[in-house]
């Protein structure tokens, strides 16, 4: 029998986020010192237990046999013949292939979409979503624990930021929003995005201006007020650092008035962020052949600015003639799920295939938002395998890379420790012919239960 | 373009030192604290653990996820960017972390550093027959090109040890094709932002020759495979052809005309008296303003008037406009330019000709009408610059071959056709045709300075057994004939006596019939011409060698069966 | 008989004006004779080669062809033929004398107009022929393209549009121009008829055709049983189907409207294979070289055009038509061009076409004399420069197959219908 203690990821982890993660740690050992039979936790920290005849942990190995370990909507621990405490909730799931919940890394879901092509960044796929007007289940019945909603887009312009949210939460039935300001949504053609940009360049440059007049007005102002603030300023200098910051800063504020910079429209804030570094979202680009993806690596390149990549239509080509621009910059790329045809022929390949030899990080899409696709994801999936796509570069395609895409993968995409509970029942290995997604867990809870009889 | 690829190489690399600090300080944590340390802590707070969901701790985002975070903030934060001078002489290339913040701009790329990093691209055409069209041809010659121009053009040249070469053995090399009518090339207006450059109508351009087309009202290459270096000139056009079309409408444009014609003269009067007379009076420039604007750049000699003309009093009239206002002019059509081809000398005018378009004389006309293929020639000898283009200047597929630009080389022929020499005629798709559209002095011809835009044929440029086998623009390779599925199989050895693949690897993949396939009429005889199914796959035998020599083997399945009744 | 120093100064001359290919045609001839487009008399061509385009592809150098009352009397070396008195020297010392050229699917002779006369789906009783307008502008146009014989059909709006009829570009009456009547008859398979009335499909088309050959067969087979005793009733006349005898005794082809290989296919099997009709399938074009080997099965002959290439969009080729056809062992092969579609003048760029795509010029050039003379039963006639045959050629610059070359005159039926040096500055 294996303990707890045997596994190795423990220091690993407490490295990561010891604050987070000592309780946790304590319980654990807890459990280990008393042989699982009293545990210190209330009723909400009772453990849900996993037993399956495998799981795909897409971070690491596949299990036989394994068990999962969830407190708390989180994995707590994965891994075969795992002792665990008599009171813990088990689901007995040893005939089901265990995985991590798929992320869509750009959806509508069936949200309905408004066609607006102008830039406004600053506005949010959240403000077109009414969690309680949603009914995601049936995308979660699809085995999609994560989705990126984006904003609404009339085919132009900087419709704004996208919205994460999984189908169902822990606790009601309704869509939880897992972050609302997430990516930075861009349908703009390339010359509409490098206008857009120089816009907010220009912002950023009427603001330095005005800095620049204050300065110098507050400079004349100086000479006047130059004997009484002479001897205060080197005082300020040589003030300890632990004195209170404010004290020698609103000293002069109160004499002198504070510059006031000249508001930015908001429209262009995001993108003013974006370009100086200030911004915690990444840009996400929608692209439809591969001269886009050309025209667009140079204008970000000018800006200094990275972007990932999704292409949902393709129109007179596809990205074929890209893969290689894409594979060099190892860009992250959401692409439909579908066998390409080489442009002007009728040669059938693998694009997904082709991106992930090349080195891009390849997330994959359903064909489109309706449910049908979602459903169908598994079927054209299993054609891309047959037509050269290595299992593991699928698996992470819908998992694991558009987590690193929507910027969560610390959080979800894999079946290891710290990770969501989210978490999918196959009746057969996902590749094989005719397996389906049974069961979905989210967060710990079962939002598809098990049928009786199935 | 140049100075935008510096800067991104600056920008691309990567500054080693951004992620130290984050590094450095996880790893003196990790070293710091033991796995029983924290067993010992952890049993203390056993009981204190807190659920966590994602959403809720947006504050921890940041550190969870670093990877949308750049590193970059924190210098940006620590030093913030408006508060800092919009410029620091000298400070920018000193410091690659002081770059990060707000500063886009591109005004640090021509750093010396970069510049020696920056490496030259080389590529050479060897031992072909150059055609420079101005400057004569050179047998066995070298052009070598630098960056996208031609850096030296002669017979053994030293080639840089890096250098991409393309060899033109028994090949000619003529300057790249200018279209100068062109639709369905490239997208327009804005060629260079909105143009697919893997499109199958740029590579058809590519494989045709093609390596500059008109663009709308601007100018453009066909850079198949690249977004750099497409725009070869912007707007440079002015339509008179709407104003020209009805007899009021040219009423008003020679009275625009006048306008700023009359404007233009006392400016210039006014320029001269400023000096001496202090009451010289300034003209009223607000007079010029819309579709005067314009005028006023044609008249300043910035734009280039275009005119669609072919009957000869609408020619005369074109003629008559430019030759009085003293504008340039390139007329299209002039189909019976070969009436008035002194009126159009007079207006130095360019002129583009499609030498096959025909229009029969007008009947009862007490004066000769109609077009001829002589006109290019024509009018060439009249000392104007004629390009030639085809009827339908696109490159389609649609089959009708020769009939667009696919086959541009075919309508100079035509325009020889018409009495022309073949050195003229080739004038007309290159240095005069870029004359027409104004980019004479970077494309058209083979000349040290100019753009390397190339085309290596296997054989005269005017010959309809000729192919391109290699297309380079902006000194880079973008069509090589082999490699392009388009073309590769017709003459692919380059020798035109000898013949081709067969077509079996298009239909039928392999051309067995099955025996009982419904269609197969009862073997009456054995097929003749000495090609049945089976023979006709293999490239080497049969219809391939018997093609070879063509004329003895051609009557054998021809007898006459009916006539001879 | 010419003078040899007469003969000197003239080529000289001649050197001067071809080597700008744009002098009009200055003739040696003798000073006192008129403009030769008016004169039907006897001339002496001399040339620097003419390609004869006989069964054996015989190409003489520096030769000779004499022309006498309408036919071609000698042809042969200078040196071996002897200019008789009386004959009018045309002395092109570089030039070519080819063939006239001979167009298998032509719709102009009429000036373009009247070319579907769209009744029924299928209409066996109409005749191009009453629409025939001698001299038209597209007919003259023609002769400066060296065209010189024409299969004017109808056009392919049914599937059964009436009779073609072979005709000279020369003449100026529609007797003088007509050399056979009814020339062939018209079937369109599919690619056009479909229209008709709002739309068929190839179904019912396959059937309509079929049986309107079928009720003609029936009818001529019942003429046929009279005529030879067989039976004693005489069937009564059918202004309609009487004109189909002539097919069924294969007196003149059937030319047909094929372009996919389908549709190649279907005409294959139900008019060669079935009803074993001589058969010209025109365009051929797409991908119907894709049926050579049961087309080679069958002995039809393969008009091609006016589409010269095919886009395969499977594997990204621009394939020549006529090339594919000729790879594949077809050698029955010509090229047409569906005037007005290309113009008439311009069936030799056909051949252009096809040898910028890997055809080679000669056959390209038998591809648009000889080929399609034999494909019409007009060989006998015209579509070589052989003693007794009509006297149709042009005289070009070089060769024809290259745009470069131009005709200079044209000779129909022994007459000069084009002469350069009427038409300065040439029009084509």
């Amino acid at each position: 029998m294996t303990s707890w203690f045997a596994h190795s990821d423990l220091d690993r982890r407490s490295q990561r986020q010891p604050g987070a993660v000592r309780p946790v740690v304590a319980a654990l050992l807890a459990l280990s010192l008393f042989s699982g039979a009293v545990l210190a936790a209330g009723p909400g920290d009772r453990f849900t237990i996993i037993r399956a005849k495998k799981a795909i942990t897409v971070s690491g190995d596949e299990v036989d046999n394994a068990v999962v370990v969830i407190s708390n909507g989180k994995i707590e621990n994965i891994g075969p013949s795992l002792d665990f405490p008599a009171n813990s909730r088990v689901i007995d799931a040893r005939d089901r292939v265990i995985m991590p919940g798929l992320v869509n890394a750009a959806t509508r879901f069936n949200l309905p979409r408004f066609s607006r092509r102008e830039v406004h960044a600053n506005w949010l796929a959240k403000d077109e979503f009414l969690p309680h007007a949603q009914d995601l289940l049936p995308f979660a019945r699809a085995g999609v624990t994560t989705g990126a909603i984006y904003p609404s887009s009339g085919g132009g312009g900087v419709p704004g930021r996208a919205l994460i949210v999984s189908p169902a939460s822990s606790k009601a039935g309704e869509p939880r929003i897992l972050r609302d300001k997430s990516y930075l949504y861009v349908t703009a053609e390339k010359r509409e995005w490098r206008e857009a940009l120089e816009k907010a360049k220009k912002e950023i440059e009427k603001v330095d201006k005005a800095k620049a007049a204050f300065d110098e007005q507050q400079k004349k102002a100086a000479p006047a007020s130059a004997p009484a603030s002479a001897p205060a300023a080197p005082g300020n200098a040589s003030a300890p650092a632990g004195a209170p910051a404010s004290a020698p800063v609103t000293q002069p504020a109160a004499s002198q008035p504070a510059f006031q910079p000249p508001p930015i429209a908001p429209e262009l804030q995001p993108l003013v962020d974006l370009l100086q570094k200030k911004a915690d979202f990444k840009i996400v680009i929608e692209v439809e052949n591969a001269t886009e993806v050309l025209g667009f690596e140079q204008v970000n390149e000018k800006y200094e600015l990275k972007a990932a990549y999704v292409a949902r239509f393709f129109v007179q080509t596809d990205l074929f003639q890209a893969v290689k621009t894409l594979g060099d910059a190892k860009r992250q790329i959401a692409i439909p799920v579908r066998l390409n045809i080489m442009p002007e022929t009728e040669n059938r390949y693998s694009l997904a295939a082709e991106l992930s030899k090349a080195g891009a990080e390849v997330s994959i899409l359903p064909v489109s938002d309706d449910e049908a696709s979602f459903a169908d994801l598994w079927d054209d999936l299993r054609t891309q395998v047959a037509n050269g796509w290595p299992k593991e570069d699928a698996l992470k395609s819908v998992t694991l890379n558009p987590a690193k895409l929507l910027g969560l993968d610390e959080q979800l995409g894999t079946m290891q420790k710290e990770r969501a509970a989210d978490i999918l029942f196959l009746d057969a290995d996902p590749f094989a012919p005719g397996a389906r997604v049974r069961e979905v867990m989210i967060g710990g809870e079962m939002v598809i239960p098990r049928k009786r009889g199935h | 373009m140049r100075s935008f690829a510096i800067c991104n190489w600056i920008v691309r690399r990567p500054a080693p030192s951004r992620r130290c600090p984050a590094s450095g300080a996880s790893s003196r944590r990790a070293g710091g604290i033991g796995a029983w340390a924290w067993l010992v802590a952890a049993l203390a707070i056993a009981a204190s653990s807190q659920p966590r969901a994602i959403a809720e701790e947006p504050a921890s985002q940041p550190e969870s996820a670093p990877s949308t975070q750049p590193a970059e903030t924190q210098p940006a934060e620590t030093q913030p960017a408006d508060s800092r001078p919009a410029s620091q002489p000298g400070s920018a290339p000193a410091s690659k972390p002081g770059k990060s913040a707000s500063s886009t701009s591109t005004s640090s790329s021509s750093t010396s550093a970069a510049a020696e990093e920056e490496k030259d691209e080389y590529l050479a055409v060897v031992h072909g027959t150059v055609h420079t069209v101005t400057g004569g041809t050179l047998p066995n010659a070298t052009v070598l090109c630098k960056n996208g121009r031609i850096l030296d053009i002669g017979a053994n040249l030293p080639i840089p040890t890096e250098c991409k070469i393309v060899d033109a053995t028994n090949r000619h090399v003529y300057p790249g094709f200018v279209a100068v009518a062109a639709a369905g090339i490239h997208n327009a207006p804005n060629p260079e932002d909105t143009t697919d450059v893997f499109r199958l109508s740029f590579e058809l351009a590519s494989a045709a020759g093609i390596t500059a087309a008109a663009a709308g009202e601007d100018v453009a290459k066909v850079t198949l495979g690249s977004i750099d270096g497409m725009l070869l000139r912007r707007g440079g056009l002015v339509d008179l052809s709407g104003a020209l079309r009805t007899p009021l409408g040219r009423r008003e444009l020679r009275r625009d005309l006048d306008k700023v014609r009359k404007y233009l003269r006392d400016q210039r009067r006014y320029e001269l008296e400023k000096a001496s007379n202090e009451d010289a009076e300034e003209p009223d420039k607000s007079v010029i303003k819309g579709k005067l604007e314009r005028y006023m750049k044609l008249l300043n000699g910035e734009l280039l008037a275009t005119a669609q003309a072919d009957r000869v009093t609408d020619l005369r009239e074109v003629a008559d406009l430019a030759a009085t206002y003293g504008f340039q002019v390139t007329i299209r059509g002039a189909a019976e330019g070969w009436i008035c081809a002194s009126d159009l000398a007079r207006a130095r005018a360019n002129v583009i000709v499609t030498p096959r378009r025909q229009i029969d004389p007008t009947p009862n006309s007490n004066q000769p009408t109609g077009s001829s293929i002589e006109t290019a020639r024509i009018l060439q000898d009249h000392g104007l610059a004629v390009a030639v283009v085809p009827a339908q200047p696109t490159v389609s597929v649609g089959g009708l071959a020769g009939r667009d630009l696919l086959n541009l080389n075919m309508e100079a022929a035509f325009a020889v056709r018409g009495g022309m020499s073949n050195e003229n005629a080739l004038r007309t798709i290159t240095i005069d045709a870029a004359r027409a559209l104004g980019v004479e002095d970077r494309v058209g011809s083979i000349e040290v300075g100019k753009d390397a835009d190339l085309i290596v044929m296997d054989g005269d440029a005017l010959s309809y057994l000729s192919l391109v086998w290699t297309t380079i623009v902006n000194g880079k390779v973008v069509y090589e004939k082999e490699k392009s599925n388009l073309l590769s199989h017709v003459r692919p050895t380059g020798d035109p006596d000898q013949s081709d693949t067969t077509f079996d690897d298009i239909w039928p993949r392999t051309l067995e019939w099955p025996e009982n396939f419904n269609y197969v009429a009862k073997p009456k005889k054995p097929a003749k011409g000495g090609a049945t199914s089976s023979n006709a796959s293999s490239p080497s035998s049969g219809p391939t060698s018997s093609a070879a020599s063509a004329p003895a083997s051609a009557p054998r399945a021809a007898e006459s069966k009916p006539a001879s009744e | 008989m010419m003078l040899p120093k007469l003969d000197l100064l003239a080529r000289g001359a001649l050197l001067c004006a071809t080597a700008s290919l744009c002098a009009p045609l200055t003739l040696a001839h003798e000073p006192e004779s008129a403009p030769l487009s008016n004169k039907k008399a006897n001339f002496a061509c001399r040339v620097a080669k003419v390609v004869v385009m006989d069964e054996a592809d015989t190409i003489i150098n520096d030769a000779v062809v004499l022309v006498s009352e309408g036919k071609i009397a000698a042809v042969g070396k200078k040196a071996d033929i002897k200019i008789p008195e009386g004959y009018t020297l045309i002395d092109q010392p570089e030039c070519w004398i080819v063939p006239g050229l001979v167009e298998a699917h032509n719709h102009t002779a009429s000036g373009s107009s009247d070319l579907n006369d769209m009744v029924y789906q299928s209409n066996p009783g109409l005749d191009t022929r009453a629409t025939i307008e001698p001299a038209n502008n597209l007919t003259i146009r023609a002769r400066r393209g060296g065209v010189t014989s024409q299969m004017f059909i109808p056009g392919s709006g049914t599937n059964m549009s009436g009779f073609g009829t072979v005709v000279k570009t020369g003449g100026d009456t529609v007797e003088e121009m007509v050399v056979r009547s009814p020339g062939s008859l018209k079937i369109a398979q599919a690619g056009n008829p479909e229209w008709y009335m709002g739309g068929n499909g190839r179904m019912f088309m396959n059937w309509n055709t079929r049986q309107t050959l079928l009720k003609a067969l029936k009818y001529h087979k019942a003429w046929e049983a009279y005529e030879k005793g067989e039976s004693t009733k005489k069937p009564a006349f059918d202004p309609i189907f009487d004109g189909f005898r002539g097919l069924f005794r294969k007196e003149y082809p059937v030319t047909v409207h094929t372009q996919i290989y389908q549709v190649v296919l279907m005409t294959v099997q139900m008019l060669a294979a079935d009803l074993k009709l001589w058969v010209v399938t025109d365009h051929s074009e797409f991908d119907g070289w894709k049926v050579a080997p049961i087309v080679l099965q069958n002995d039809i002959w393969v008009m091609q055009g006016p589409r010269g290439f095919h886009f395969d969009r499977a594997v990204r080729k621009i394939c020549g038509n006529a090339n594919g056809w000729w790879k594949n062992g077809v050698r029955r092969l010509g090229l047409n061009t569906d005037a007005p579609v290309i113009p008439q003048e311009e069936l030799f760029f056909q051949g252009t076409m096809g040898c910028w795509l890997g055809w080679q010029p000669y056959n390209a050039l038998a591809g648009v004399t000889k080929m399609p003379a034999k494909a019409l039963g007009l060989y006998p006639k015209t579509g070589s420069i052989e003693v007794g045959k009509d006297a149709d050629f042009g005289i070009w610059t070089g060769n024809p197959i290259d745009p470069r070359s131009a005709c200079l005159l044209t000779m129909i039926n022994g007459k000069v219908e084009y002469d350069a040096a009427d038409d300065s500055p040439r029009q084509f």
